[in-house]
């Protein structure tokens, strides 16, 4: 007969009856049984413990969380539609043709302006490109 | 009907995926009960739960663009709902006081002081000890199940099964001997 720990035979119960697959055969978690009054009481208690959670299920909430929720997202996407983007590319496209004239030379402040269009794109899209999303990796 | 069930939430996705807010209702309102009472049991708290599956939904209406719309939805969702969980446990320790059950309820022939027994039992548990008894118990996964929403392996299930149900035993051996 193998060296069986308590440990491992009490693991192998509890898979058993569980309905999992056993690593040990009934005939050697038996015959550990017969010769161990220690994991005899302990496949006892645990049977009982078995038997508490037969009475109890797990309480349920009625609260819904929608209106909460729904509230949060409003808040987070302002409600964008095609125009804004259209409104983008039409300014974006302006100054590039204003830059094109041969006799054009816009100052320092009008050379900003395509990255001031996006920086405004981006305030009013609350998004921050620079963000790292950490959210999906799962923490302990 | 498992199937016509993952049609259902497949096609909510998708519109969530272009901004339709009217189709995550459908998901929040298909699994809002099954994220509270699962919040509820890892944190002890009721509260803390509401905060927790408010704060995991609104990461999953974000997230939804990388989520395998193949798969089923809760399984995936649950892993952000623990997410929000332990970070919110991470901030707030205290325990409340127990004088209602919040995470178990009695079945019909149940007697009451068992079940107040047993919930402070688990009560006493840490949340992860908590999570996995409540989940082989309550919801009777198996055991790659509970690998897979704890995202670790089947051995290290087995084992932490063993060790809760064992710390469970001992909690409950007032009432186990009555």
């Amino acid at each position: 007969m193998k060296d069986l720990t308590c440990e491992k035979v009490l693991i192998a119960m509890m898979a058993a009856a569980d309905g999992e697959s056993a690593e040990l055969s009934p005939e050697e978690m038996k015959a550990h049984l017969s010769a161990c009054a220690g994991c005899r009481d302990e496949a006892v208690r645990m049977q009982q413990v078995n038997e508490i959670f037969r009475e109890a299920t797990r309480r349920e909430s009625t609260i819904d969380l929608w209106p909460a929720i729904d509230g949060r997202l409003v808040q987070r996407s302002p409600r964008i539609g095609w125009q804004l983007y259209a409104v983008v590319g039409v300014l974006l496209l302006g100054y590039k043709l204003f830059e094109m004239l041969p006799e054009a030379d816009p100052g320092w402040a009008i050379r900003l302006a395509p990255l001031i269009i996006f920086g405004a794109l981006l305030v009013v899209l609350r998004e921050n490109p620079f963000r790292i999303n950490t959210e999906l990796v799962l923490e302990k | 009907m498992v199937r016509a069930l993952m049609d259902d939430d497949e096609i909510a996705i998708e519109k969530c995926r272009s901004g339709d807010r009217e189709a995550f209702r459908h998901l929040v309102e298909k699994y809002q009960r099954q994220a509270i009472s699962h919040a509820t049991a890892i944190l002890g708290s009721r509260e803390d739960a509401l905060d927790a599956a408010q704060e995991a939904f609104i990461d999953a209406f974000k997230a939804l663009k990388q989520f395998d719309s193949s798969r089923p939805f809760y399984p995936w969702f649950y892993v952000l709902l623990r997410n929000r969980c332990f970070k919110l446990a991470a901030r707030k320790r205290e325990t409340e006081s127990i004088d209602e059950t919040v995470i178990v309820a009695p079945n019909s022939t149940a007697q009451s002081e068992r079940i107040l027994a047993l919930e402070n039992a688990l009560r006493s548990l840490d949340m992860e000890d908590r999570e996995i008894v409540t989940l082989k118990y309550f919801d009777g996964l198996s055991y790659n199940e509970l690998a897979e929403r704890l995202q670790i392996p089947k051995g290290t299930v087995m084992s932490r099964l063993f060790h809760a149900r064992k710390k469970l035993q001992a909690k409950l051996e007032r009432v186990v001997a009555a």
